[in-house]
């Protein structure tokens, strides 16, 4: 068992995983060991299809990995079964999405709420905590508008109250502030900061946006599914393709018109002497 | 934290009842279609039980009651050997259990002659003031009159009868039968009245008299062959089982209609059976209706699906909230099925349905023109049930697929 710091938080060691893209492997991540501590503020930084969303899906229990070791807070989220990582998720991870993804027929304060009845609270007791963690995203005139009756940067700061308002010792955001304008996007990361200040929560941002990666206390560079340095550094492409990609990552109908399709001979596997032209 | 469950459960419930707020089209196609489909089920058994009372009720009114008590046998045997000598005290059972609507009989077979021809006839002797109470005979008599309780002699025969004899009312008609000891018998009877309900038993093959002359005829004086009672259908298994304890010992059979003429019930049965396929259909296109509709709304909200996952929301929950919808989309459909059904039953149940207009004549069949549909509630029980349990049916396939969802695929994909 690796040695975890008190401090740790979010650790995951030689985490690997690959997606079939059709017929053709694709390796998100290639043995990422990352360590985040608590309170830290860090972003993970890189292009697209670098690895961003994979490793906050892994870390957060959305997704599991071929490979290797998540432990957040002690425990090893990949040895999970789905509804002991529900359990796990809506006690101690927040969740804020690009697409900001609220209850489209609750209210905001209602959304809020959801997640703390959901931990079995009162009725009541829920709407207190979610008016309250409305007016700390200042937000808090705006409780009985539904998402649609709200703008861009409403509804993701309505996705932070709800993300905080199970007191979550982690915060994940999957690019928060990719769907809103710079000057909203600039107010979101800035409370996020601020949030981060007073509560002491970890947050753990994947994004592109220069004001987010300017806010962070600790950047992670993402390529290719590595960690670099710098963008200068040169990834190395996996030792082999068939060992991180398994085939049961493929989509089912993938696997079947994989399995049926008729296999050609290759010039090495035909034997000599039975060529026509040897 | 039980309080706190049942919380979190009617919270569930409320985000999935606002989920059909929030579609109001398509929430109230769905739950028309279903309430459509019971209107016309409960229309059809509403009909299907006005036909069904009309004709039976005809069928008993025209002249066999709901009821009779006969000597062991008679039914199958009718013989002037086997009468009710004590016929008292039958009247004194029946009135015990409150029963007035009753009437004595004697039957007997004979041959009516006239001038012209004979024809076989089962001549029945009936006391003319108790039979109106029992039976609508005597509103079934087209030309001349019912019996009067002083009468002597006189004779009704259905319209076939006397067409047959060539007789006509005032003529004479001749009965030749048996008396009580298998002495043959001739007497001389005046036509009083012809019946003409169009009902194939009543206007052939039957000759009625007053139940005193027959009774001297035959010399039978104080004895009746049968006891032909009127009660509704509700009380008759009750009465029926009274009557075969407080008359057990004496030989006698108490039969209700449907044993002496089983065949009208078989056909109730069938007829039931037929609406029963019918629901079955209904609920057969229930079920597809509101399965297709949860699945477009599961498709529609996979990525809603996979944030509450993602949140914390179990795959159970999930599930249930999908169960809800499917369950209260039944609810309104019943609901507005049962108030549709019950005005069209209200409605056609004043003013009738006119079965004339599709069958031509429907006398033949004991069915009045008029028919005033009914609603009975246990028909009603089971339809609603089989529509509620068809939408419970209907929401548990697309809950289990949307519990099978992974978060990170359905709000990719959603």
């Amino acid at each position: 068992m690796p040695e975890v710091n008190q401090s740790t938080i979010i650790q995951t060691r030689d985490l690997h995983k690959c997606y079939w893209v059709g017929s053709m492997p694709y390796p998100a991540l290639n043995g990422i060991d990352l360590e985040i501590h608590k309170g830290e503020f860090v972003v993970l930084a890189g292009r697209s299809g670098s690895g961003k969303s994979t490793l906050l899906n892994i870390v957060g229990g959305l997704e599991s990995a071929d490979r290797g070791e998540a432990r957040i807070l002690g425990e090893d989220i990949l040895k999970m079964g789905n509804s002991q990582r529900t359990g796990f998720r809506l006690a101690n991870i927040g969740f804020v999405f690009q697409a900001y993804n609220l209850i489209r027929v609750l209210s905001a304060r209602e959304n809020v709420a959801y997640v703390c009845q959901l931990q079995g609270k009162s009725k009541q007791e829920s709407l207190e905590i979610a008016n309250h963690w409305l007016h700390e995203v200042e937000i808090g005139h705006l409780g009985y508008r539904r998402p649609d009756q709200l703008s861009g940067g409403q509804q993701q700061r309505v996705a932070v109250a709800r993300a905080l308002a199970t007191e979550p010792k982690i915060i994940l955001a999957d690019e928060p502030t990719a769907n809103l304008d710079s000057t909203t996007g600039r107010h979101l990361i800035e409370l996020m900061q601020r949030l981060n200040q007073s509560l002491g929560t970890t947050f753990l941002i994947s994004s592109h946006d220069p004001d987010v990666k300017q806010a962070a206390s600790r950047l992670i560079k993402l390529s290719d599914g590595f960690i670099v340095n710098s963008w200068d550094e040169e990834t190395k492409p996996p030792v082999s393709l068939a060992v991180t990609c398994p085939i049961r990552n493929r989509p089912f109908g993938e696997r079947l018109r994989h399995f049926f399709k008729p296999r050609r001979k290759t010039d090495q596997q035909t034997k000599p002497g039975t060529s026509r032209h040897s | 934290m039980a309080d706190a469950k049942s919380q979190l459960n009617l919270h569930l419930a409320r985000v999935a009842l606002r989920n059909l707020l929030g579609h109001p089209r398509r929430t109230l196609l769905t739950s028309g279609a279903i309430a459509l489909g019971l209107a016309a089920l409960i229309f059809l058994w509403g009909f299907n039980e006005g036909l069904h009372r009309n004709m039976l009720g005809n069928f008993q009114n025209s002249i066999i009651g709901a009821l009779q008590i006969h000597r062991q046998g008679f039914f199958q045997h009718p013989d002037l050997s086997l009468t009710i000598t004590n016929p008292q005290r039958i009247s004194e059972t029946l009135q015990k259990h409150g029963v007035t609507r009753y009437s004595q009989r004697l039957d007997t077979f004979g041959l009516a002659a006239s001038d012209h021809t004979t024809q076989g006839v089962m001549l029945i002797g009936m006391d003319p003031l108790n039979e109106p109470k029992v039976t609508e005979l005597g509103r079934r008599i087209g030309i001349g009159r019912f019996l009067h309780p002083d009468d002597s002699y006189t004779l009704i025969l259905g319209a076939t009868t006397a067409n047959n004899l060539k007789v006509q009312l005032g003529d004479e008609v001749v009965m030749i039968g048996y008396d009580r000891y298998g002495a043959m018998i001739a007497e001389s009877f005046t036509l009083v009245g012809i019946i003409t309900s169009g009902e194939m038993g009543l206007d052939s093959g039957m000759a009625i008299t007053s139940l005193a002359t027959l009774q001297e005829m035959v010399d039978l004086q104080g004895q009746v062959t049968t006891f032909v009672i009127n009660v509704d259908e509700q009380t008759l298994p009750g009465l029926v089982s009274s009557l075969n304890v407080d008359l057990a010992g004496q030989q006698l059979e108490v039969m209700p209609w449907h044993t002496m003429f089983p065949v009208m019930k078989e056909w109730v049965t069938l007829h039931n059976g037929f609406l029963y396929l019918f629901l079955g259909i209904v609920l057969f296109i229930v079920l597809a209706g509101e399965l297709n509709t949860l699945l477009l709304s599961m498709l529609d909200r996979t990525r809603e699906f996979g944030v509450l996952m993602a949140i914390g929301t179990s795959r159970r929950q999930i599930a249930l909230l999908i169960v809800v919808e499917a369950v209260t989309i039944g609810i309104i459909g019943i609901l507005l099925g049962t108030l549709l059904g019950y005005l069209i039953i209200l409605l056609t149940g004043l003013i009738g349905i006119d079965l004339s207009i599709l069958l031509g004549s429907t006398s033949r069949f004991y069915v009045d023109p008029l028919i005033y549909p009914q609603l009975k509630l246990d028909h009603l029980g089971i339809t609603a049930s089989a529509i509620l349990m068809a939408s419970i049916l209907s929401g548990i396939y697309p809950a289990w697929r949307a519990s099978l969802l992974q978060p990170v695929e359905a709000i990719r994909n959603g």
